[in-house]
C-alpha cells in the first residue's frame, strides 16, 4: 500500500497521502529482501483534510480540487485554503477561519513509481490496484491513469 | 395523563425484565469550563441547575432519552419502532398518541421512522407524507431530532443522529427551518446547527442571528457561554503562566516539563483573529440581560489581559444593581460575589509588594468564603495556591491546595522543607488553616507523620523517634495516618469506627490501586503494611510498626559504631559486625520504604510527569532538584545493597560469606521493577555473573550451598560446570565446617563406646 505516507494531522506539510521521495526511503531497502509475491496498492483519490485552531477535525473525503475554488474559502497556498465563513461542505460544518488542505496525486508521480517498481520486483507478474476505483478523483483523471496502466503493460 | 396511563399500560402488558441502554460514552473530550465565571447565575431557573460548574458538557451531557422513561416503558416504545414492519406504522401511531406530548424517545424513534421512511421510499416514483401536508424528507426528521433539545442533556444523542443522516445525504438547514412552528422551535434548531460546528465562533453567533434566531433566548445565552469556555480553554495555559500580565511580550515560553501537548494563545493566527471576532460581537450584540452582557465582556477582555476594560465592564454591572431592576435579592447578591471575584482574580496578576501580596490572600479567602456552596470550584482556590507558587509561599499554596488531586501531597511529600512542614503544623495546630473543611480529618497527624518520615530518611533517628511518639500518644495514631497519595475520598470522608476517627487507613488499598489492575511483585499486601509490616531475617520474622522499626534502626546502627569504635575487634565480633549489616540490608529492603508502591508502581514516572501544571510556576530548575532529593531519600533499595556487601566484606565466616553472596545474588537476578534507584539490567547481569562464579568457586562445601543454593536450580543448574574467579572484597576463608564429609577420629569412637558401656552396666546393676 503506497498511500498513506504520512500523518495528515500534521499542519505544516504539502502532502499525506503520497510522496515519492518518502515512498522510495521506505521501500528501497526492504523491496528485494521481501520473501513472498507482492501486490501493489497505489492511490487513486483525493481528499481535504480540515483544520481547525491548528488541528486536525476530519477529513472531507472524495472532494476533488475544484470543490475549494470557490468565493467561500480564500486561497492560501496552492492547496491550502481558508475559509471564509460558516456553511457545510459535503456535509462537513466548516467553521470561518478553518484551514482546508487539499490533497491528491499527481499522475506522473505515479509513473515514476510504477517505473521503479517494475524495475525492483523480480516477480514475473505484479499486480497493481489502484483504490478507489469509485473516487471522484479516479474518474477525473481516469485518462491519465488508462495510460499510466498501459504503459505498464 | 395520558403519559401515565401508557405507562400502567406498559406495565401490565410487559412484566419481564428488559434491557433498556442508559448512559453512552463516545469518548469525546472536549470538556471546558469556565473558571472563573459562575454561569449559572445568568441563566434561568430551568437551565440553572444544568449548568453547575460552568461545563458545557455537563449542560449538554451524554444523555440517551432512556434515562426519562421506566424500562418497561422503553421496552414497548422500542418494540413498536423496530417490529412495526413498516416505519409508517410507528409515524401513525406517534402522531395518533404523543403527538402533544413530551416524551422524549417517542420523539426520537419518530424522528428515526421519519428517516428510515424517506430513505425507504427515496427512488419510489411516489410522494409519501408523513401527514396531510408534509411529505417525508431528511430535513423533517432532522427538525423532529433537532426538538429533542428542550431537553438540553439530549444534545449528544442528537448531534449522533444527525450525523448519522448527514453521512449518507446532504441536508438542506434552510428547508429544515420551515418546519418550525414557532420562534422557540426556529431558535432551538438554530442552536442544533449551531452547536453541530463543534467550535463555535463568532460567524456562527451571527448565522444564529441573521437566520431570525432570538439573541434572548436561554439557548443563545448558552452558546454564548460555550464560545466564551472555548477561548478560555485555548488561553488557560497563559492565564496560568508567569507573564500573563504582560500581553506584550512575544511568545509566552513556558517551562517545557510538562507543558508540550498545549495549545499556545498564539499557536496560529486564526485563534487569534477569531478571538477578535468574538470581542467585537459582544462589543456590538444588544442583549436584554445586561448582567450577562457586560460580565461576557469583562471576562473576555480579562482573557486579552485587558485588564482596564474588564475592570470598567465589570464597574458597570455593579452599577446596574445599585440602579433599580428586578433581580431577586439572592441573584443580585450571587452577581456582587461574582464582579467581586472577578475583580480579585485581576488583582492576583498585579501584585508586586509583601503586603499587598498578604492583603490579597485574606480577601480572596474572604471571597471564596461567601461563594454559595454550590457554585464553588476547584479552580478558585487554585488562584491562591498559584500566585504563592509564583512567590514560592509554599505553606499558603498548600492551604489553597487538596488532597483530592495529588497537589496537597505532591506539596508535602516532595516540595515541601522541614521548615515549611513545621509551620504548616502549627497552624493547624493553632487552628489557623484558611479552610480547614478541605483537609482531612486527620490532617494534624498527617503533617506530623511527614515531617518523621522526613526525619527518619534523613537518618535523624532521634527528632523521627520524638515525632513518633507524639503520634503514639493517641494510641491510634500512629497506625492509622499516612499520606493518601491517590486520590481516595473514602480515606478522606468522615468517621469510619469512633468519634473524630478516620477510616482505617487504605494502604493496601492504595497500594493495589493501580494503573494496569491486578498485583505484580510490587507491593507484598500481607506482610508489609505501613502501620504494622514485618522484616524477615532468614527464618525470623519480626513485626514492626513505624515507631518499633525506627528504634532498631537506631540501634542497629548504635551497635555497628560500638563494634567499630573498639581498637582491637575479635573474628566473632567481625561476624557479629556482619550480621548488623546484614540486618540493616533487611530493613532497608521492605516495603515500608518503598512509596513507589502507592503511587501504583508508577511513582518515577509520575513524580516526573503527573504534577499540577501549576507546579511549574516554581520553576523547572526548583522542581527538578526537589524531585531528585525526594527519589534520593526514597532510594532504600540501592542502601540494602551497599548494606549487604559491607557484611560481605566484614565477616571471615565461611556459611554467613555464602549466605550474604546468595542474597546479593538474588537481587541481581531479580531487581525489583518498581522500586526507585533499581539497578540496570546490563549491571544486574554481569554482577550476577560475577557473584555465580564466587559462590561456584569458593563456596561449594558449604552447608549453605548444599541446604538452599544447591536447591536453587535457576541460578546453579545441576551438572554445569563454572569457571572458578578470584574474589573481589572478601578475606581468605579460615574455618569451613564440615558436615556431611566429617572424619571421626578411631579413638573418639572407642571413647564413646566405653562410656555407653560404663553408663548401661550401672542401669543394669542399679535394676
Amino acid at each position: 500500500m503506497i498511500y498513506n505516507l504520512r500523518k495528515p494531522a500534521i499542519l505544516k506539510q504539502l502532502n499525506s497521502i503520497y510522496d515519492y521521495e518518502l515512498a522510495i526511503s521506505y521501500l528501497k531497502d526492504n523491496l528485494t529482501k521481501y520473501p513472498m509475491n507482492l501486490k501493489i496498492a497505489l492511490p487513486a483519490f483525493s481528499w481535504g483534510v480540515h483544520f481547525q485552531h491548528g488541528k486536525m477535525k476530519g477529513l472531507i473525503n472524495n472532494t476533488i480540487f475544484e470543490d475549494y475554488k470557490e468565493e467561500r474559502f480564500e486561497y492560501i497556498k496552492p492547496n491550502l485554503f481558508k475559509s471564509k465563513t460558516v456553511f457545510y461542505l459535503k456535509n462537513h460544518p466548516i467553521n470561518k477561519r478553518d484551514m482546508i488542505r487539499y490533497e491528491a496525486v499527481n499522475p506522473p508521480e505515479l509513473r515514476k513509481m510504477i517505473k521503479y517498481l517494475k524495475k525492483n520486483i523480480k516477480q514475473d507478474s505484479l499486480e497493481i490496484i489502484l483504490f478507489s476505483l469509485d473516487s471522484k478523483f479516479f474518474n477525473k483523471n481516469y485518462n491519465s491513469y488508462e495510460k499510466i496502466i498501459s504503459d505498464f503493460n | 395523563m395520558k403519559k401515565l396511563f401508557l405507562i400502567s399500560i406498559s406495565f401490565m402488558l410487559f412484566s419481564n425484565s428488559l434491557q433498556a441502554c442508559c448512559c453512552y460514552d463516545s469518548g469525546q473530550d472536549d470538556y471546558h469550563r469556565l473558571h472563573y465565571f459562575m454561569s449559572q447565575i445568568f441563566l434561568d431557573s430551568e437551565l440553572n441547575n444544568l449548568a453547575i460548574d460552568g461545563e458545557w458538557r455537563k449542560i449538554l451531557k451524554k444523555e440517551t432519552p432512556y434515562k426519562f422513561i421506566s424500562k418497561k416503558y422503553a421496552k414497548k416504545l422500542d418494540s413498536l419502532y423496530l417490529n412495526s414492519g413498516q416505519p409508517n406504522s410507528f409515524i401513525n401511531f406517534y402522531k395518533n398518541t404523543y403527538k402533544d406530548s413530551s416524551n422524549i424517545l417517542a420523539l426520537s424513534h419518530y424522528a428515526g421512522s421519519v428517516f428510515n421512511l424517506f430513505n425507504n421510499t427515496r427512488r419510489s416514483d411516489s410522494i409519501y407524507y408523513v401527514n396531510d401536508t408534509i411529505p417525508v424528507s431528511i430535513e423533517f426528521s432532522i427538525y423532529n431530532f433537532s426538538m429533542m433539545l428542550k431537553e438540553p442533556s439530549m444534545f449528544f444523542w442528537i448531534e449522533q443522529n444527525i450525523n448519522f443522516i448527514q453521512n449518507w445525504y446532504e441536508v438542506d438547514w434552510k428547508k429544515v427551518y420551515t418546519f418550525c412552528q414557532n420562534k422557540e422551535e426556529l431558535d432551538i434548531v438554530l442552536s442544533v446547527e449551531a452547536l453541530l460546528y463543534g467550535v463555535t465562533s463568532a460567524a456562527i453567533l451571527e448565522k444564529y442571528i441573521e437566520m431570525g434566531g432570538d439573541i434572548n433566548s436561554q439557548y443563545f445565552k448558552l452558546l454564548l457561554i460555550k464560545t466564551t469556555a472555548e477561548f478560555e480553554h485555548i488561553f488557560e495555559h497563559d492565564l496560568k503562566g508567569n507573564r500573563y500580565s504582560h500581553p506584550n511580550t512575544s511568545h509566552p515560553t513556558e517551562p517545557k516539563l510538562f507543558t508540550d501537548s498545549y495549545t499556545y494563545k498564539f499557536q496560529t493566527p486564526e485563534i487569534l483573529e477569531s478571538f477578535e471576532d468574538y470581542k467585537k460581537l459582544l462589543s456590538e450584540l444588544d442583549i436584554k440581560n445586561k448582567f450577562l452582557l457586560h460580565t461576557l465582556r469583562g471576562y473576555v477582555a480579562f482573557l486579552d489581559a485587558d485588564f482596564k476594560k474588564a475592570r470598567q465592564e465589570y464597574k458597570y454591572v455593579e452599577k446596574l444593581l445599585k440602579s433599580p431592576n428586578n433581580l431577586s435579592k439572592k441573584v443580585k447578591r450571587e452577581i456582587k460575589i461574582q464582579i467581586q471575584f472577578l475583580n480579585i482574580i485581576i488583582d492576583s496578576y498585579l501584585i508586586e509588594t509583601e503586603k499587598s501580596y498578604q492583603n490579597f490572600i485574606k480577601n480572596l479567602s474572604e471571597i471564596i468564603k461567601k461563594i454559595p456552596k454550590e457554585y464553588i470550584k476547584e479552580s478558585y482556590y487554585e488562584v491562591g495556591r498559584d500566585l504563592a507558587l509564583k512567590r514560592k509561599d509554599l505553606v499558603t499554596a498548600y492551604q489553597f491546595s487538596t488532597f483530592k488531586n495529588k497537589q496537597a501531597a505532591q506539596l508535602l511529600e516532595i516540595i515541601m522543607n522541614e521548615e515549611n512542614l513545621i509551620s504548616i503544623y502549627n497552624i493547624v495546630k493553632n487552628k489557623k488553616l484558611l479552610f480547614p473543611k478541605r483537609f482531612p480529618v486527620n490532617h494534624e497527624y498527617i503533617i506530623l507523620e511527614t515531617i518523621a518520615l522526613k526525619k527518619l530518611r534523613k537518618n535523624d533517628f532521634d527528632s523521627a523517634i520524638d515525632y513518633f511518639e507524639e503520634l503514639n500518644k493517641d494510641s491510634l495514631q500512629l497506625g492509622l495516618c499516612q499520606l493518601p497519595y491517590f486520590q481516595d475520598d473514602d480515606f478522606l470522608g468522615p468517621v469510619h469506627y469512633g468519634e473524630g476517627i478516620p477510616k482505617d487507613p487504605s494502604h493496601d488499598k492504595l497500594a493495589i490501586n493501580q494503573a494496569y489492575g491486578g498485583g505484580n511483585d510490587c507491593y507484598d499486601w500481607y506482610d508489609c503494611r505501613y502501620d504494622k509490616f514485618n522484616v524477615k531475617y532468614d527464618t525470623i520474622n519480626i513485626e514492626y510498626n513505624k515507631l518499633s522499626f525506627t528504634k532498631d534502626l537506631k540501634l542497629n546502627l548504635e551497635s555497628i559504631e560500638k563494634i567499630k569504635s573498639q581498637t582491637e575487634i575479635t573474628t566473632k565480633e567481625m561476624n557479629q559486625l556482619a550480621r548488623l549489616y546484614y540486618e540493616l540490608s533487611c530493613m532497608y529492603r521492605t516495603h515500608f520504604w518503598n512509596y513507589n508502591c502507592i503511587w501504583g508502581g508508577h511513582a518515577p514516572w509520575s513524580i516526573r510527569h503527573r504534577y499540577e501544571f501549576s507546579f511549574t510556576l516554581l520553576g523547572v530548575d526548583f522542581i527538578t532538584k526537589k524531585q531528585t532529593e525526594y527519589m534520593n531519600q526514597y532510594n532504600s533499595y540501592k542502601e540494602s545493597i551497599d548494606y549487604l556487601k559491607k557484611a560481605i566484606e566484614t565477616t571471615n565466616n565461611l556459611e554467613d560469606l555464602a549466605k550474604y553472596n546468595f542474597k546479593l545474588l538474588e537481587e541481581y537476578k531479580n531487581p525489583p521493577r518498581y522500586w526507585f534507584g533499581t539497578i540496570s539490567d546490563s549491571i544486574a547481569e554481569s554482577e550476577s555473573i560475577i557473584i555465580t562464579q564466587k559462590i561456584d568457586s569458593l563456596y561449594k562445601e558449604t552447608n549453605y550451598f548444599k541446604d538452599v543454593i544447591s536447591e536453587c536450580t535457576d541460578f546453579f543448574p545441576k551438572g554445569v560446570k563454572i569457571k572458578k574467579v578470584q574474589t573481589g572484597y572478601e578475606k581468605e576463608p579460615v574455618n569451613i565446617v564440615k558436615k556431611k564429609n566429617k572424619k571421626t577420629s578411631p579413638i573418639i569412637i572407642l571413647l564413646i563406646i566405653g562410656f555407653l558401656s560404663i553408663v548401661t552396666i550401672i542401669f543394669i546393676s542399679k535394676k
